[in-house]
């Protein structure tokens, strides 16, 4: 059996001599275009989120500024924080995902990073209704229960102020835990068959 | 790195390992494609001192994987890569057409360790690009050998 140097034996002749010439310029044109795209595609990850926390961050710290009730002041407080928190971790968590994307290294290292890159970020999805979600509800909470109190008897105020928080709750539950989560779910469970199969003596 | 040179040094066995991996014709052409897009984006990252061989495979291989797993999803089918049909391997020669089917048999690992074989990599190599312990790859790479030599003459088994 001949690796590396040396005569190709029969079995590596009959698999090298058949090649084809390649337009090698045409792919390097296809090569830049599909670089744009992929560069485009990963600059453009979470950028929605981002910016909407980056417009909102500034609006909520002038409304704190202006609140005269104490209890408005601490809910747009909160929500400020939030969204800061936010815009801050969205960031770090692109660099995180930044060294999954290095693709140069052996086969079997490189999917188990890429399981990883799943893991974490099924975890940080599934802790966003928690950490983030929660708190800025709760703040915007703050923020209407005044004008609930003024409009509702008690404890109705509570009640509907509570339901109507729950709702888009429950919508940032559903887009990260079931949707998001339910893809990236399915694509690990790819790698992962790919993975054990590969382990497989 | 000469990108261009690279390119064109490795067209060919980049080739045979899309259609190892890839019966369809256009899906070979998609995953060459792939190849060297991951090829000119890894390109910074690639170090002088290291093997421009293994690296290069490395990328080939990762990014061949990948790509056969996302035409599965595709195609919403769990089963293994479908073989060459007789139209497509009227085109080769027989017993380089043999041969590739029976490459597109192999389960995943031992089609990696078959290119890797036939395109001529040393123990060593195939030890960086795999992962695998040389043993393991010893023991695979032996039984390939024989499975591979057995599909181009299936009465007369090994040559």
């Amino acid at each position: 059996m001949n690796t590396g140097s040396g005569p190709p034996d029969d079995l590596q002749e009959i698999w090298r001599a058949q090649s084809k010439r390649e337009d090698v310029s045409m792919i390097l044109l296809l090569l830049q275009e599909k670089q744009r795209s992929l560069r485009d595609l990963i600059e453009g990850q979470d950028l929605a989120e981002y910016l909407v926390s980056l417009a909102l961050a500034p609006l909520t710290a002038w409304a704190a500024w202006k609140a005269r009730a104490p209890i408005v002041q601490f809910g747009f407080g909160i929500m400020t924080l939030m969204l800061v928190a936010s815009t801050a971790i969205i960031r770090v968590s692109e660099r995180g995902t930044a060294r999954f994307r290095n693709i140069d290294s052996s086969i079997v290292e490189y999917h188990r990073r890429l399981l990883q890159s799943y893991d974490t970020r099924i975890r940080f999805l599934k802790s966003v209704k928690f950490w983030y979600a929660i708190p800025l509800f709760v703040g915007a909470g703050l923020v209407l229960r005044p004008l609930f109190e003024r409009n509702l008897p008690a404890p109705w105020d509570i009640v509907v102020l509570a339901g109507l928080l729950l709702i888009p709750w429950l919508g940032v539950r559903h887009m990260n835990d079931v949707r998001r989560v339910g893809e990236l779910r399915r694509r690990r469970d790819e790698v992962q068959s790919l993975l054990e199969e590969m382990d497989r003596e | 790195m000469d990108f261009s040179r690279l390119l064109e040094a490795y067209a060919r066995p980049l080739r045979r390992l899309c259609a190892a991996y890839m019966p369809d014709q256009s899906d070979r052409q998609d995953l060459f494609q792939e190849i060297a897009l991951a090829l000119w984006t890894a390109r910074p990252k690639f170090r002088a001192s290291a093997s421009e061989r293994t690296w290069l495979y490395r990328i080939a291989h990762n990014v061949a994987l990948t790509y056969a797993a996302k035409r599965r999803r595709q195609h919403r089918t769990e089963e293994p890569i479908q073989i060459a049909t007789p139209d497509q391997a009227s085109q080769d020669d027989g017993r380089h057409a043999a041969l590739l089917q029976a490459i597109q048999l192999l389960d995943t690992v031992d089609r990696q360790l078959a290119l890797l074989y036939l395109e001529g990599l040393a123990a060593r190599e195939m030890e960086d690009i795999t992962g695998l312990t040389a043993n393991n790859i010893g023991v695979r790479l032996t039984r390939l050998r024989h499975k591979l030599t057995t599909s181009l003459n299936p009465k007369g088994g090994t040559k």
